[in-house]
């Protein structure tokens, strides 16, 4: 029953991107107040979003925290996912379910123990400590997608390389890690996007500066319902498509996601 | 030690909990050999050859390697080659950089690499490929880029475990007699591990054969397929007759007498109870005793008959036990039901030992 299936498969796409479409179609209206289907058709609402100080500053916090924290957590899920499955450690499996933790601990409590940590250290207000809290609650995505990686590679190959005349370093660098680059790369990604999106924690711990674009619109949400907001999520959505976009002509995401 | 001495390994042993992977085990090697290690599944052939390798380490024993001990030299430095059975390739890197790689480590110039990368790949065969990606690769071309790989380095040491094993029948043959050719023409002294008793015939000068991480015979593909010394050995290359019994002094030597009656003179000074082994083309078939002449001659029943172009192969029946025979005699046949007699020349009767 081919019709039965296509219907299925427009309903399934329909529920996933509708409220994308409706959003997006509302960022054209040239009502004063968002509405849905718009009334006439203007794109003056962009300019104004773009321009404004709230979307650009939020744009700027979001992409130095998401940055941030993909760029500490190569290191750490790395080291963190390979050292776990390769190297005889003490008390493994303690460090493996507290690895886990992040996602049991619900983000708002997160939220508010990193608050008190970076209110005793002077961390509040600075958007670094935004990332870190980025990477620290997503890490289990990056820990995961190498530990997939690091499960899948032929334990052999580090051993071939070594009997080649590769010392350990240098067999880490120029075998394991190159082995391990599609985890690396698909787990970057996540946690790029998850911490561009992320909104819970970030809202307990950002200040009027630091303010990230998910806090900002939903700071300027509660005030107005400019079009402009619609603008604004119309460009956030196109933000994540082309970061989707961009790392897949990069690194060939087709070959990494299988 | 030898001047052509390359691998001398010296009572090696290796226990994983109450499991003996190597049980004492001493092996030499001579310069340009291709010696083959022909053992059942857990036998401690890939243990042997990874202590070699330097990624298992020996509980005693001594490893040298043209005369250096190398039990404490780390696996980058010990200039040994090594092709896993999962070959092990690099998947980020093509052909050419998977051969180039232990000529980079070395640090060797540029067209130099070039140079060794191109005589071997044409060696073995793969000139033309060397943009290719891994994926992009036959099974046997693999093989290939795997050896090629080891042997570019010029290692003290070929070791192969199992490498054809992931391969169908069919390639599997062609790479044995393609890895014999390369060896002959690069003269590497080659170790192979297989527990394909045909392939370790094809490929060895020489063959171990280990069990239970012991060596128990030690010999060329003849001698091993032709002198089992041990019931272990004879079954495993696949003696077509081997026969429980008991041995004892008589006047002209010794006489085995065969659980299922059969008569046999041997040319060893062997007594009590025991096996022996015969070929099935050492079996002699008469139709009346005294052809036998001096020789014990036992009466059989010829069960089944197989003419297989130049020659005969039968089943005959002694008292209930199967004996197969190959006659070459094609002239004389006997029928399926006939009662005729059977006999075996000393030298070719062979006693096992447990
Ligand atoms: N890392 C290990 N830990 C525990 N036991 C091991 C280990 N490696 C090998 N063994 C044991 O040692 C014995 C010899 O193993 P080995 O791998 O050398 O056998 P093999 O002859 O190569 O067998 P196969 O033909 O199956 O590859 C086996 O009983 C095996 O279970
Ligand atoms: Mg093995």
């Amino acid at each position: 029953m081919p019709w039965l299936r296509r219907i299925l498969i427009a309903g399934i796409v329909a529920l996933f991107i509708l409220p994308n479409i409706i959003i997006v179609t509302a960022s054209f209206t040239e009502s004063e107040v968002i509405t849905f289907p718009p009334r006439g058709l203007t794109l003056k609402w962009y300019p104004e979003a773009l321009t404004s100080d709230w979307f650009l500053k939020g744009l700027v916090n979001s992409l130095i925290a998401a940055g941030f924290c993909t760029l500490l957590s190569i290191p750490v899920g790395v080291f963190a996912a390979y050292a776990l499955l390769r190297m005889r450690i003490r008390f493994r499996d303690i460090i493996q379910v507290y690895l886990l933790l992040p996602f049991t601990v619900p983000l708002i409590v997160q939220g508010v123990s990193l608050l008190f940590v970076y209110a005793r250290t002077g961390l509040v207000g600075n958007i670094l400590g935004v990332g870190f809290a980025l990477m620290e609650i997503n890490i289990p995505f990056m820990i995961w997608s190498v530990t997939s990686a690091v499960n899948a590679m032929d334990p052999n190959l580090e051993n071939a390389s070594k009997s080649l005349g590769a010392e350990e370093i240098q067999t880490f660098l120029y075998v394991t890690l190159p082995s391990l680059m599609p985890g690396v790369l698909s787990g970057a990604l996540l946690m790029f996007i998850l911490g561009l999106n992320e909104f819970i924690t970030s809202l307990i711990l950002v200040t009027i500066d630091t303010q990230t674009l998910p806090v900002a619109l939903y700071t300027k949400i509660r005030t107005t319902i400019s079009p402009s907001i619609a603008a604004a999520s119309t460009v956030y959505i196109l933000l994540a498509l082309v970061t989707i976009y961009v790392l897949d002509k990069v690194v060939g995401l087709k070959n990494y996601l299988r | 030690m030898g001047e052509g001495r390359v691998l001398e390994v010296r009572n090696l042993v290796k226990r994983y909990g109450r499991v003996v992977a190597l049980d004492n085990v001493s092996l030499s090697m001579d310069k340009g050999e291709f010696v083959v290690v022909l053992g059942p599944s857990g036998s401690g052939k890939s243990t042997l050859l990874m202590s070699i390798a330097g990624f298992v380490k020996p509980d005693s024993g001594d490893i040298y390697l043209n005369g250096v001990r190398i039990n404490d030299v780390p696996p980058y430095r010990r200039n040994v080659g090594v092709v896993f059975q999962s070959l092990a390739l690099f998947p980020h890197m093509t052909v050419y950089d998977n051969i180039a790689f232990p000529l980079k480590i070395r640090k060797m110039p540029k067209e130099e690499i070039k140079r060794r990368v191109e005589r071997i790949l044409e060696i073995v065969k793969l000139s033309g490929l060397e943009r290719r990606r891994i994926d992009q690769l036959s099974g046997g071309q693999r093989q290939r880029v795997a050896i090629a790989r080891t042997l570019v380095f010029e290692p003290s040491i070929l070791l192969l475990d199992e490498p054809l094993g992931a391969l169908d029948r069919k390639l599997r043959e062609e790479m044995q007699v393609e890895i014999r050719k390369i060896h002959e023409r690069v003269g590497a002294t080659t170790l192979l591990v297989t527990h394909d008793q045909q392939e370790a015939m094809t490929m060895a000068d020489r063959i171990v054969v280990m069990r239970d991480g012991r060596i128990e015979q030690v010999g060329t593909p003849e001698e091993i397929y032709s002198r089992p010394r041990t019931l272990f050995v004879a079954e495993f290359m696949g003696t077509s007759n081997i026969l429980k019994g008991t041995s004892r002094a008589e006047a002209g030597g010794t006489l085995f007498t065969a659980e299922c009656g059969l008569k046999l003179r041997l040319d060893e000074e062997v007594r009590g109870d025991g096996y022996v082994a015969i070929k099935a083309e050492h079996i002699r078939i008469h139709r009346v005793p005294e052809e036998a002449g001096s020789l014990p001659a036992t009466q059989a029943k010829v069960l089944r008959r197989f003419f297989e172009g130049d020659h005969i192969r039968y089943e005959l029946d002694v008292n209930g036990t199967l004996i197969k025979a190959i006659d070459r005699e094609v002239r004389r046949v006997f029928k399926a039901g006939e009662t005729v007699y059977i006999s075996c020349l000393p030298e070719n009767v062979r006693w096992l030992k447990e």
